[in-house]
């Protein structure tokens, strides 16, 4: 048997696999630049179900396609807002994608909010109190906006902060924004000791420990307090809190101590400890 | 069945389960890519035959991993059982061979095998051989191609999964089955009367058979290199280069028992047993002469280092790369014939008839029915081993683990298990996060870990000092191979961890310690090793396909040539065993197996712990290591004023610290000092390894005999008592608040926390003979803790450059404003001398911290020189935090009169100090100011962040001038878990 009937089968079944191409739909007065929220777009096309989309370069926009005869419309009204600049408004059906290069712009300018980036976050009195400041505006939907008197989309200063402690914000309510002061090295470390019978020890108190702008020495700042009975030398360690630290040296054996406390190159006086029971 | 059900169980407890598991995990993920970046910074996976673990790769697809490891180990064993049967008809009958596969499902050889060791890879290579082997001899007497091509099939196999069994397979298995193959094609006319006739007939028939050997050599040749090519490609060009490690089927027997027991007398239990048959029926026949030659050659080989045969044998290398307890395995398969027809007759034959009339029919069944059950002991015993003699740790939930990975990017590093034993290869199988560790050493390249003789770094204690070296190598050198991360399931390396300026982070809900380090760089790109697309292809695909094509080929046999060519003849044998024979291998087993297990038994619940005074101070220690205090309390004097609550209060406020709580007992000696009848005073010197170096103490201690037992006197107890009843110490904790933008994306300008300050105050390249290395001090200048990691980059000539970390001496975590002494060792001075230095750079990272900089104690010291530049100093401890200081520790320098640094030392003190006590110590120091010098003509830059920096004026140490030069900072481990550390 010859295999002809087999092989006109199979032409015919791949014949069958083909689809018919869809035709180009045409835009009906078609603009440049689309506004957002805008008109519908009407476009005249014989056939196909279409779908739009409206492709910015930041994201992906469905939009709403209504048939109507000859053709149908793509709704703008579904954008409020959008990233202004080129885009694509993206038509497809089954297999056909037609594109269609765009310029994006919003209706309505919608309220600018000046961004303000500072650097470094902390500073310290003890190296620099010199910041540089970068701003921004940027409105509701993410579009830059120029700012200030002299309108431009990026300021760039240099700002020497006040040397007085503390978290600040650059943006008024924005947490994220804050910036640290932080205090700087003590200049002065004054100490005091009495004697404590309940615990047969000295208490020692170093402080109030400020800075050259009176601010109060950093929580945790290690005081070193060297003591010495003439035979051992003795170190103990504490941390500032509040700006004093405190230590309670045992007041055992011998009861006599010479004792001064330092942070890095600070140093205090020397004090005796001696107790009279 | 059994095997089926028992293998989820014991699985956990195996030693290679969970390697081959991750291998699995491995094809599981990525089929067709053989770097695995997930070990050792990335190996290839070509350095294993991957049959085995792509079949279980293909069933976890279907069931959980451990699932379908079990399901697999399972079908394997079936088709071991096989195996043995058709295996064992080629030496005798059928009843033999059916007797054969019901020894093989209770083999202890095989059990261990399986359920200690886990080598479900060795097993797949012996199951596939056994089968293998009577078409082969099929093919030799036949001439058919079909046993050929099922012979080379079923090889095929063999190579695919396991290579060593494929390659010895060859020498011990197929070259005695060509050897029987021939003998028996010999004619029976022919039949030579002595060995040397035989020799020659052999050597003729062989001849005869030229064309059939050479065909099947040369096809097995190619399969061989063929099929697994990627793994030969890879021995060929990244051979094996790293210093042996120890196995304990290397050991002398004779010399460490307890490997003797595991390697050489458990598996082989039933073999020696029963040699005397075996013995007797393998040296009986011609036919058996290859096997013959094959068992006593395993045998020997098994034996491992109790002979120096084994090492000549095999050559240097070899003897100390293989795993000599394989050969015993094998010994004890070729074996199972001859074991299965003496027990057959036992049972069924003329030894049961000759037993039978010899002590009457019931003796005979009693003597069955003992043989069995405590045969049947020995093997239960096999099964939980495991328990009974833990080879791993407890089993460890890694699902928090896996939680902690995938959260906070914490996957961007590197991490290191420790004390999790095989289970490492377990969690690695579970997630795609990378270890510097691994578990198939012949993988492993970094020199860290191939120039020492360590097998792991997670067990890293059990490989001595060597393998603590290697794990401080990469605790302190932690930066270069971005390891952030160390999960800690052993405190034992606390003391390591802690000093070589690792924090601990979080204890995870399955009472994991996770200890971090900061300024750890994420885990750079690393390329993985060039291999063609081809050689890929080829891996993924042969293997699996020659399983494929064997199991087609066996349907093919069976519905084919199985009904029509079924049966092959082997000549008889002889049925008689000599009464001497039958009397020793009858009575050997039930002896054997049943001796084993009162041993076992004894040394389990009947050994006289306290039959002297050396026994009772022993085992007291030992009970005190292994933390049974309960035991280690009855080894005292029975008395109303001592109860348990008395010895375990005084043992709480005197124990603790680096001895005994992260110590290894290692070795004790007991001198009886005072012989009395009924006292004794011993001394008891003990010696014990710790994560930081090896100590030594030296307690007195009293005994006295009581009701024929020694008890130890409680020694008399004076506390120091704090005069408050509380204590109170006022902390600044910190709290790093962390990302504050719930965002997985990096937010670089909102999150990022600024890199804190820190300087100088001194740093000196000294040289002091063939030492060199850097000293100084650093100073965190800012207002928060910081976690300071140092590098030193020596810049020799020719752009060659080696970096330096330091190592326990330095606090890596500061207070504000809180400095540090450092030393950071550098190379001798041949190799420094030799390459030329250019420049020295030391570069300091910091980040903020939020633990560690509490370093405890109030320090007083006085110094007194002593001769040969050695001073003593004379320190007091004062413990006023809240919290224990579990290992008192100072940061010593020695400075001279302008300050400058000379030397910086770390020392411990082995025992605890309680909140509100003093303890006194003292400590030695050699002075090097006299013979060292400070390499002044050097150029050195220094940087801190990236910044380069100017080092401090140096200033002169009023305190330490006062003291002889020496400054103390206390650095001590507080191993309570209130946020301090």
């Amino acid at each position: 048997m010859k295999p002809y009937p087999i092989l006109l089968i199979l032409l015919v079944m791949l014949a069958a696999c083909q689809n018919k191409p869809v035709e180009r739909p045409v835009w009906l007065n078609p603009s440049a630049t689309l506004v957002v929220p805008g008109k519908a777009l009407p476009f005249s096309s014989k056939q196909g179900v279409w779908q739009a989309t409206l492709l910015s370069f930041a994201q992906p926009l469905p939009l709403v396609v209504q048939a109507r005869e000859g053709g149908f419309t793509v709704n703008l009204t579904s954008a409020v807002g959008i990233i202004e600049g080129p885009a694509q408004l993206y038509l497809s059906s089954k297999d056909e994608h037609i594109v269609y290069a765009v310029n994006l712009r919003n209706k309505a300018q919608s309220v600018v909010t000046a961004i303000d980036y500072r650097s470094p976050k902390t500073v310290n009195p003890d190296s620099s109190l010199a910041q540089q400041r970068t701003r921004h505006g940027i409105d509701l939907y993410r579009n830059l906006c120029p700012i200030g008197q002299k309108p431009l989309y990026f300021q760039e200063d240099e700002l020497t902060l006040s040397p007085r402690a503390g978290t600040f914000r650059a943006i008024p309510d924005k947490e994220i924004s804050s910036f640290y002061v932080q205090p700087g090295s003590c200049t002065q470390l004054p100490i005091q000791a009495t004697y404590q019978p309940k615990t047969n020890s000295y208490r020692v108190l170093a402080g109030p420990l400020t800075d050259r702008y009176n601010n109060t020495v950093a929580d945790g700042t290690q005081v070193e307090f060297v003591y010495t009975d003439g035979v051992y030398t003795h170190t103990m360690e504490a941390a500032l809190l509040h700006g004093v630290a405190m230590v309670n040296i045992p007041a055992d054996s011998p009861a006599r101590y010479r004792l001064s406390a330092s942070i890095h190159t600070t140093v205090s006086r020397t004090i005796d400890l001696v107790h009279h029971r | 069945m059994t095997h089926g059900v028992i293998i989820y169980f014991t699985l956990p407890r195996t030693y290679d389960a969970f390697v081959h598991m991750f291998f699995a995990d491995h094809y599981a993920r990525f089929w067709f890519e053989p770097w695995d970046y997930r070990w050792y910074t990335g190996f290839l996976t070509i350095s294993y035959p991957p049959l085995v673990h792509q079949v279980i790769a293909l069933m976890s697809k279907v069931f959980p991993l451990k699932v379908a490891f079990s399901i697999y180990a399972t079908c394997v064993f079936q088709i071991l059982i096989v195996g043995a049967y058709r295996f064992s008809k080629l030496f005798f009958d059928k009843s033999v061979a059916g007797v054969a596969a019901l020894l093989t499902v209770v083999l202890s050889s095989l059990v261990e095998t399986l359920h200690v060791y886990g080598q479900v890879p060795t097993l797949t290579g012996l199951a596939f051989l056994l089968n293998a082997l009577p078409f082969l001899y099929q093919y030799l007497r036949k001439s058919k191609p079909i046993y050929l091509v099922m012979a080379l099939s079923f090889l095929s196999v063999v190579i695919c999964a396991h290579h060593v069994t494929a390659i010895f397979g060859l020498v011990f298995f197929v070259v005695p089955t060509i050897v029987m193959a021939l003998a028996d094609g010999l004619p029976a006319v022919d039949k030579p009367v002595s060995l040397v006739q035989f020799g020659v007939s052999m050597f003729l028939a062989a001849l005869r058979r030229f064309k059939s050997l050479l065909l099947f050599g040369g096809l097995i040749i190619v399969l061989a290199v063929g099929l697994i090519f990627p793994y030969w490609y890879w021995s060929k060009t990244d051979p094996i280069t790293q210093v042996s490690i120890p196995h304990g089927s290397r050991d002398n027997f004779m010399q460490v028992a307890s490997s003797g027991l595991i390697f050489f007398i458990i598996p082989l239990g039933l073999v020696f047993a029963l040699l005397p048959a075996i013995g007797y029926t393998i040296t009986r026949h011609r036919r058996f002469i290859g096997w013959a030659v094959s068992f006593s050659v395993c045998l020997l080989l098994g034996s491992g280092g109790t002979t120096p045969l084994p090492k000549l044998l095999l050559g240097a290398n070899a003897f100390n790369i293989l795993t000599l307890d394989r050969f015993g395995l094998w010994a004890s398969i070729i074996a199972i014939p001859f074991m299965a027809k003496f027990i057959y007759s036992f049972l069924a034959g003329e030894v049961g008839d000759y037993l039978s009339k010899r002590f009457h029919s019931s003796g005979h069944f009693m003597l069955s029915g003992a043989t069995g059950f405590s045969y049947l002991l020995f093997v239960l015993f096999i099964f939980h081993l495991g328990s009974f003699r833990p080879l791993q740790p407890k089993e460890v939930d890694i699902q928090p683990i896996l939680n902690f990975l995938n959260r906070d990017e914490h996957m961007r590093w590197r991490y290191l298990t420790l004390g999790f034993g095989d289970q490492m290869a377990w969690l690695s199988a579970n997630t795609l996060a990378a270890s510097v560790d691994g578990n198939y050493h012949s993988a492993r390249r970094l020199p860290e870990l191939t120039t020492r003789p360590v097998e792991r770094l997670e067990n890293a204690k059990y490989a001595g000092d060597q393998g603590l070296a290697s794990l401080t190598d990469f605790l302190s050198s932690a930066e270069k191979y971005s390891l952030k991360y160390v999960f800690s399931n052993d405190r034992f390396y606390d003391p390591l961890l802690y000093f070589n300026g690792w924090n601990r982070t979080i204890r995870l809900e399955n009472g994991i310690m996770v200890w971090e380090k900061g300024n750890i760089s994420t885990i750079k790109p690393v390329v993985p090793k060039a291999l063609s697309t081809l050689l890929k292809r080829a891996w993924g695909i042969l293997p699996v396909g020659s399983l494929c094509l064997a199991v087609l080929l066996t349907a093919f046999y069976l519905i084919r040539y199985k009904q029509t060519d079924f049966e092959f003849s082997i000549p008889d044998t002889d049925a008689h065993y000599p009464s001497a024979i039958i009397l020793t291998a009858s009575f050997l087993p039930m002896l054997f197996s049943a001796s084993f297990i009162v041993k076992q038994v004894y040394e389990l619940l009947l050994v006289d712990e306290q039959k002297d005074p050396t026994a009772t101070v022993t085992n007291f220690f030992n009970h005190l290591d292994l933390q049974r205090f309960e035991t280690a309390f009855y080894f005292f004097k029975p008395s109303p004023d001592y109860t348990i609550d008395q010895y375990m209060l005084e043992k709480s406020v005197t124990d603790g610290g680096l001895l005994p709580s992260y110590a290894k007992l290692e070795a004790i000696q007991v001198n009886e000092l005072t012989p009395i009848t009924d006292s004794v005073t011993v001394q008891v010197a003990t010696k014990w390894r710790t994560a930081v170096g090896h100590w030594q103490r030296t307690d007195t201690m009293h005994l006295t005999r009581q009701n024929r037992s020694w008890y130890i006197v409680p020694p008399s107890f004076r506390p120091e008592i704090p005069a408050e009843q509380m204590r109170d110490y006022p902390y600044v904790l910190f709290k790093k608040q962390g990302k504050r933008v719930i965002s997985s994306f990096p937010t670089v300008k909102d999150d990022r926390i600024k890199k804190p300050f820190a300087a100088y105050k001194q740093v000196n390249f000294v040289r002091d003979g063939a030492r060199n290395f850097l000293t100084g001090e650093v100073i965190n200048a800012d207002d928060i803790p910081v976690n300071i990691a140092l590098k030193v980059t020596v810049r020799y000539q020719h752009n060659v450059s080696r970096d330096y970390y330091p190592g326990t001496a330095f606090q890596y975590n500061l207070a504000p404003k809180a400095s540090s002494f450092f030393q950071i060792p550098l190379d001798d001075t041949y190799l420094m001398d030799s390459l030329k230095i250019e420049s020295v750079d030391v570069y300091g990272t910091t980040d903020v911290s939020e633990r560690g900089y509490i370093h405890g104690g109030t320090v007083g010291y006085s110094v007194r020189s002593l001769p040969h530049n050695e001073v003593l100093i004379d320190t007091k401890l004062y413990n006023e935090l809240t919290t224990d200081i579990t290992i008192p520790g100072l940061l010593m320098a020695e400075k001279d009169a302008q300050g400058l640094i000379w030397q910086t030392k770390l020392a411990l003190r082995p025992q605890a100090l309680r909140s509100g006590l003093h303890t006194q110590f003292e400590e030695r120091m050699t002075k090097i100011q006299g013979r060292a010098q400070q390499m002044t003509h050097v150029p050195m830059q220094v940087f801190i962040n990236g910044s380069p920096r100017r080092i401090l004026p140096l200033l002169p140490d009023a305190i330490a001038t006062a003291n002889q030069g020496v400054a103390l900072l206390t650095h001590c481990f507080l191993a309570q878990e209130l946020y301090l550390q």
